[in-house]
């Protein structure tokens, strides 16, 4: 949202994230996003991928690409090497146990049992189960939280296409709203994926470095006890 | 064109039949797999089955009777609702410790799944560092074994979705078609397969049916991970029993019901 209405204010608007009126800068949990600049406020943590000069980039939001990525966290890894697929079979695998449904590598085609224009495209989950009683199909697409509008658009195009060619398959397909996905998937002992639960379809996964999750617990831990101690001190200073 | 009210109906009526007698087969071959230690989990190559395995070895026959009991009920809540059965506590219990395996150790204080490292027959490693690694296997030689080992199983028709990496067999049941669909091309795992259970008017009536699935292991698509070329022909072979295994008790379990011809 870039603009509203009314009296009242409203501090969420670039990519559904909260506005700091007072320093002119969103914040985006990790950091501070200035969107004059397009740049972080203080450095990426991530140390990079040497293959991507992008992501070493210490300050640029989202690969220099707000118009196809967001970064919700302010502390996403960009999806490099095989992290998205760890994540997706890893998800695949939890899917298929809970729906019975199939995926990432069966095409339309497949689910149709014909061959159609755009029948090689493969959505990620496809449960043909869950809602049959009701007539309803569902596909789903896994995407790293920087390319959310991309699987928007990908769903809205597996839709399309398994309801204009299967029209006589007894199922209306729509983008899958009832399947739960894992909360976190570990992908190594230094990285996590953390999911966001299907919303139209899509499933958005953002990794984060498990050192420094530690790190900042510990940085958590250590800040709570510095105030109950500081408390602590206060109240006795004041009893006494 | 949509179906009408009529054929609608009909269609989930045969899925709700279908659903009842194929979740009765499978506590049956549930029954036989654990009675004979598994010999067709055993010849698939993946790591769900090597953790399911390595978990299963130091049980008796009757906790591994329960677990298997408990597995397939929680993969087959459509089937439960029809046959009047549900899961319990005990069953529930039995699940979570399937899972807890399946998904692995303890690391940082989150559970990771990862590889799973044996000697011998099952050794298998796959994750270094943060990478997924896949054994480079000729493809297409594959799925021309598969296609070869297949074509007398469940034959004589055969066809593709388009791809050269994904084909399909349909073999006569009564009126029922039941497909055997596999597919060589994924970049997750070398093959994967499983059946479609279709009306004489192609309707799908059961789907994403295969081993991994009715025995309550894992999802529909039961898959190979192999480490080597030398390890192709097993697993191909493999597959070929269990399809055959397959088609054989279907012909058993859906004798006396057959769809209507209109449908």
């Amino acid at each position: 949202m870039i603009h509203s209405t009314g009296t009242t204010p409203n501090n969420y608007l670039f990519a559904g994230e909260q506005f700091d009126p007072d320093l002119n800068l969103y914040y985006n949990r990790a950091r501070y996003l200035n969107v004059t600049t397009g740049r972080f406020w203080i450095m990426d943590s991530y140390e990079g991928n040497d293959e991507d000069p992008r992501s070493i980039h210490k300050y640029l939001y989202v690969d220099a690409d707000p118009v196809n990525n967001t970064d919700p966290c302010g502390r996403c890894l960009p999806s490099i090497g095989d992290w998205g697929d760890i994540v997706q079979e890893f998800i695949f695998e939890d899917f298929q146990e809970k729906t019975g449904g199939v995926g990432l590598n069966v095409t339309i085609n497949t689910v149709l049992r014909s061959t159609v224009p755009s029948g090689g495209l493969e959505p990620d989950l496809i449960d043909p189960n869950t809602l049959s009683e009701f007539g309803i199909g569902q596909v789903y697409e896994i995407k790293s939280v920087y390319s959310e509008l991309q699987a928007k658009a990908k769903v809205l195009l597996y839709v399309s296409v398994l309801n204009f060619y299967g029209r006589n398959t007894g199922l209306k397909w729509i983008p899958g709203v009832t399947y739960t996905a894992p909360p976190i998937v570990p992908i190594s002992p230094s990285a996590v994926a953390f999911i966001q639960q299907p919303w139209a379809g899509v499933i958005t996964y953002c990794v984060v470095n498990q050192t420094e999750l530690l790190a900042f617990a510990i940085a958590a831990d250590s800040a709570a006890l510095y105030l109950d101690l500081s408390s602590a001190a206060l109240t006795a200073a004041y009893a006494y | 064109m949509r179906l009408t009210n009529r054929r609608e109906s009909e269609w989930k009526a045969c899925q709700r039949e279908f659903a009842e007698r194929y979740h009765r087969w499978k506590f049956k071959d549930a029954r036989r797999e654990t009675e004979e230690a598994f010999p067709f989990v055993r010849r698939v190559r993946n790591q769900t089955v090597y953790r399911f395995l390595e978990m299963v070895e130091p049980m008796g026959e009757d906790e591994r009777l329960r677990l298997m009991t408990a597995l397939v009920k929680r993969s087959h809540r459509f089937g439960l609702a029809h046959v009047a059965e549900t899961i319990t506590a005990e069953d529930q219990c039995l699940i979570q410790r399937f899972l807890e395996y399946d998904h692995g150790e303890i690391v940082h204080g989150i559970t990771a799944r990862l590889p799973i490292v044996r000697d011998g027959e099952h050794k298998q490693m796959r994750m270094e560092g943060d990478s997924l690694k896949l054994a480079k296997i000729d493809r297409r030689a594959l799925h021309r074994a598969i296609i070869t080992r297949l074509k007398p199983v469940c034959g004589p028709k055969l066809g593709d979705f388009g791809s050269r990496s994904s084909s399909y067999f349909e073999s006569a049941v009564g009126l029922w078609t039941i497909t055997t669909e596999f597919r060589t091309g994924s970049k997750f795992w070398h093959f994967d397969y499983f059946h479609r259970l279709l009306t004489p008017g192609g309707l799908t009536v059961g789907f994403g049916i295969s081993l991994m699935h009715w025995l309550g292991l894992g999802g529909s698509q039961t898959r190979w991970e192999l480490e080597d070329e030398s390890q192709v022909e097993d697993a191909v072979d493999a597959l070929g029993a269990i399809c055959a295994h397959f088609l054989r008790e279907a012909t058993l379990f859906l004798q006396g019901f057959d769809p209507p011809k209109n449908l």
